[in-house]
C-alpha cells in the first residue's frame, strides 16, 4: 500500500513538474507554446486603423507605460507579502509586422524555479500585420486569466480608442 | 510619570510621526497648474486615491522634494515656480478591502512652466487605466499646446 502511494505521488509530481520545467526563452518560443498552454491563449482581431499608426502607438506607449517597476503589498492575519516586479517592453517594427513583447521579472517576493530569459519571463506577445490601407490584423498571445488592465490597454492602443497606461499592479 | 517614561513616550511619538508624515507642499500664491482629477476604481470593494509629489530640479539635475498635494478634489489649483524645472510625480494608490492589499503606480514627468502661461493637467485613473495629459495655455489668447512627457533620466543624459 505504501509503495502504491509513493508511486502515485511520484507520478503526480512528475506530471506537475512537467508543466513548469521549461518556460519559453524567446518571443518565438512563447508564440509556439501559448496555443497548448493551460493559462494562456491566442486572441485575434482586426482594427480599422492603418498599420503604421498601430506601430507608432506601440512605439510611443510601450516604453512610456510598460517600462516600470511595481510593488504590491498584501497582508492577512498570518502573512505579509511584498512583491517587486520589473516589466520590460520590446517593440520591433518592420514593413510587414509590428511586435510588442512584454516580459516580467520578479525582483523580490517570488521564487523562480525555472530558467528565466534575459529581461524576465514572457507575459504577452502582440503581433500586428497590415491588412490593406486602413485595417490591421492583431494577434495577441496572452494570459487567459488575469492581467486584464494590460490586455485592455494594448487593445486600446491598437484600436486607437485609448492611449492610457495599464495599472500593472493589478494582475 | 517619571522622566524616563516621558522620554520613551516622546521618542515613540517622534518615530510614529516620522513614519506616517508626508510633507505637504507649500503652495505658491500664484497658481499656474490647474489639475482636474477623475478616479474610478471600477469596483465598490476598492478605492483609488491620486496625489502629486512636487520636486524642484536644479542645474545639476539634483531633485529636492518640496511636498505632496492630495488630489482628492475634482479640481485643484497649484502654484509652482515659473522658468524653473520641476519634477512632478503623480501617484495612484489603490486599496482593496476584501483582498486586504494595496499598491501604488506612478507617472512622472519634468515640467518647466513658462512665466505668463497656465498648465491644464488632466489626471485620470479609470478601471485600472491611467493617463496624465498636460496642456499649456496663455491667458487671454487661444494659444495652447500639448506638453510631452519628459523623463528625468533623459534630462540628466543631456
Amino acid at each position: 500500500m505504501r509503495n502504491l502511494t509513493i508511486t502515485i505521488v511520484a507520478i503526480f509530481s512528475v506530471f506537475l513538474s512537467g508543466c513548469v520545467t521549461h518556460h519559453p526563452q524567446t518571443a518565438a518560443e512563447f508564440r509556439k507554446a501559448v496555443p497548448g498552454a493551460f493559462t494562456a491563449k491566442v486572441e485575434s482581431f482586426q482594427v480599422n486603423r492603418p498599420f503604421s499608426e498601430v506601430a507608432k502607438t506601440f512605439q510611443a506607449n510601450a516604453p512610456e507605460c510598460l517600462n516600470v517597476r511595481v510593488e504590491t503589498t498584501s497582508k492577512t492575519r498570518m502573512s505579509y507579502q511584498v512583491i517587486v516586479t520589473k516589466f520590460k517592453p520590446t517593440v520591433v517594427v518592420t514593413k510587414e509586422k509590428a511586435e510588442l513583447h512584454v516580459q516580467q521579472h520578479h525582483e523580490s517576493g517570488v521564487l523562480n524555479v525555472t530558467k528565466e530569459p534575459k529581461g524576465g519571463y514572457y507575459l504577452l506577445v502582440t503581433d500586428a500585420y497590415p491588412l490593406g490601407q486602413n485595417k490591421t490584423q492583431v494577434d495577441m498571445y496572452r494570459p487567459s486569466m488575469g492581467h486584464e488592465p494590460l490586455i485592455k490597454a494594448i487593445k486600446g492602443w491598437a484600436s486607437g480608442t485609448n492611449v492610457g497606461c495599464p495599472d500593472l499592479t493589478k494582475t | 510619570m517619571n522622566r524616563y517614561t516621558t522620554s520613551v513616550w516622546l521618542f515613540a511619538l517622534i518615530l510614529l510621526t516620522g513614519c506616517f508624515w508626508v510633507k505637504t507642499y507649500h503652495n505658491l500664491s500664484e497658481k499656474n497648474l490647474h489639475i482636474v482629477t477623475e478616479t474610478e476604481s471600477g469596483s465598490f470593494l476598492s478605492t483609488v486615491r491620486a496625489a502629486l509629489d512636487i520636486n524642484q530640479v536644479d542645474g545639476s539635475c539634483t531633485t529636492e522634494y518640496l511636498g505632496r498635494v492630495n488630489l482628492r478634489s475634482p479640481s485643484v489649483d497649484v502654484g509652482i515656480l515659473s522658468d524653473q524645472t520641476s519634477y512632478l510625480i503623480f501617484h495612484f494608490a489603490s486599496s482593496s478591502f476584501l483582498a486586504n492589499s494595496r499598491s501604488t503606480i506612478s507617472y512622472d514627468t519634468l515640467l518647466t512652466p513658462r512665466a505668463g502661461h497656465n498648465y491644464n493637467i488632466m489626471v485620470r485613473y479609470i478601471d485600472d487605466i491611467y493617463h496624465v495629459e498636460i496642456q499649456e495655455t496663455r491667458p487671454g489668447t487661444r494659444e495652447s499646446r500639448d506638453i510631452a512627457r519628459q523623463d528625468l533620466s533623459a534630462y540628466r543624459a543631456v
